[in-house]
């Protein structure tokens, strides 16, 4: 299988804290990596490193060979933890924003979510409720079919009764070939069965990594069960 | 292309507040001008001229804000998240500050001169003759002012994006950062071309006598005309002239240009998120 991102002895460093230290990782075409662990163990600044949105202090991040940036921004998808849209722009603005940059944006594929997501088209973004923006912003990345999707924290601000129908847009509307997809939470019970692989990230370092099934097997337990027990 | 669809979205960000300070500056003028003669002579031209001022200032804030608003909002994760390069990023944003400020100055510039005009025009002393010459004066002034202040917007919307883009650079002290790179690029490009009219040939200080430009000989005639007064407008005729060193002048732009791409080139490589 094509490695899509490769990540070599990665390191992130705020002031005198390392929030990355040392991160190996190959991920393959076709995977979807659950990227786990508690707030402040590094995941966000890991997705933000791959989107280009943050410089390594050391390593190396390789996206399909290219190093992250202009070239890379376009085959890659990040899901911010963040409301980051514009705040004046109508929800078709946005889209029509968006798309206008990125290839691979699926129109038919934004109107599919955007019914399933029941959002208006003619509201304001900045008059949408917390969770209506949530399922905008997984409107905006799910809609492209990109090599690398990021997802940070995709269920956080849903109400638990929504989670299911943000659960099903990732699983229908992922392209299962060709891409790879990084989902970073620590809502592990909702979303872990669309895991191949978890990597469980303790203080900037790998605690944990390998085959969702593998480890359940191993463990005897669901992955939320190895996530308590790995951070307990 | 990039760089259209980034100017098309900060026209469609602005373009209300920006049609209605035009509708606003147009209502402005046709009071001040409906006042002329009712109002103290010289107070309509006065509250443009303050208008304009105030404009200036806004301008300076403004080219700030327009990166600023990209952070406090959190929209530079989608911007620097686009599959676009820093100079279309920065580009769009300065063309568009300079289309902005440069149509409100332009305007208010026009409209202060329509006032003025209007209030010259009821001044019994002046007769028509000496009207034209200083109203065919007055529109070339303004003319020859477009591109020297299309330069300053331009040179500050640069140096204010560079400055902000640097400041951007780091996680504390963005403010001093900024501050510091803005009063040093200012304080570099000084020095450097004081240096450079030092050494500059006398060849690259080009005068431009502004005599006709500013049609002294038509005022002088009109002046004249009615016999009243003797006018001898010669040495302003011979001694309206503007200055020009071409290498300091090089040196400015060489400098902005300098700062965009760096600015440009930080935007791709060092600002995080």
């Amino acid at each position: 299988m094509n490695s899509i991102l490769e990540l070599e002895g990665l390191k992130k460093r705020y002031g005198s804290i390392w929030a990355l230290n040392g991160i190996d990782l190959r991920v393959d075409e076709g995977e979807v990596l659950g990227l786990l662990g508690p707030n402040g163990s590094g995941k966000t600044t890991m997705l933000k490193l791959i989107a280009g949105l943050a410089r390594p202090t050391d390593g190396r991040i390789l996206i399909n060979g290219q190093k992250p940036g202009p070239l890379s921004k376009a085959h890659t998808a990040m899901l911010p933890d963040v409301d980051h849209i514009y705040r004046w722009m109508t929800v078709r603005q946005a889209i029509d924003y968006v798309s206008s940059f990125y290839e691979d944006f699926d129109h038919d594929k934004a109107r599919r979510l955007i019914e399933l997501m029941n959002i208006e088209m003619d509201m304001k973004v900045g008059h949408l409720s917390r969770g209506m923006s949530e399922r905008l912003k997984l409107v905006l990345t799910m809609s492209r079919n990109a090599e690398l999707i990021l997802l940070d924290e995709p269920l956080g601000g849903i109400d638990p009764t929504s989670r299911d129908k943000i659960v099903y847009a990732i699983a229908t509307e992922y392209r299962w070939e060709h891409s790879a997809m990084i989902i970073a939470t620590h809502l592990v019970r909702d979303i872990e069965s669309l895991f191949d692989k978890v990597l469980f990230l303790k203080s900037g370092q790998i605690a944990l990594y390998g085959s969702a099934d593998e480890l359940r097997e191993k463990y005897n337990g669901s992955v939320e069960d190895i996530f308590k027990e790995v951070f307990a | 292309m990039n760089f259209i669809k980034l100017y098309k979205k900060e026209f469609i960000k602005d373009r209300k507040s920006f049609t209605i300070t035009l509708i606003i500056m147009t209502t402005m003028m046709l009071l001040l001008y409906s006042r002329i003669g009712y109002w103290t002579p010289g107070i309509p031209t006065f509250v443009l001229i303050v208008t304009i001022f105030g404009f200036s200032i806004a301008a300076f804030v403004s080219c700030f804000d327009c990166m600023g608003d990209e952070w406090e909002h959190n929209n530079h994760y989608l911007m620097l998240s686009l599959p676009v390069r820093g100079r279309d990023i920065l580009g769009a944003k300065l063309v568009w500050f300079i289309t902005e400020f440069g149509t409100y100055i332009l305007l208010l510039g026009a409209y202060t001169i329509v006032i003025l005009l209007g209030e010259v025009r009821g001044i019994d002393t002046i007769n028509n003759a000496l009207y034209s010459a200083m109203a065919i004066a007055a529109w070339r002034i303004y003319g020859i002012m477009i591109l020297p202040m299309l330069y300053v917007l331009a040179a500050t919307g640069v140096l204010a994006l560079s400055s902000y883009t640097v400041g951007s650079t780091v996680k504390r002290f963005k403010f001093w950062a900024g501050a510091i790179s803005f009063i040093g690029s200012i304080g570099a490009l000084f020095y450097l071309s004081n240096k450079v009219m030092e050494i500059s040939p006398a060849w690259m200080h080009v005068e431009m006598s502004l005599g006709d430009i500013l049609a002294w000989q038509k005022i002088e005639n009109a002046l004249n005309s009615n016999g009243v007064i003797s006018a001898d407008l010669v040495s302003f005729i011979s001694g309206t002239v503007v200055g020009v060193d071409i290498l300091a002048l090089l040196i400015w732009t060489a400098g902005f240009v300098g700062l965009f791409f760096m600015a440009s080139w930080l935007l791709e490589n060092v600002v995080e998120v």
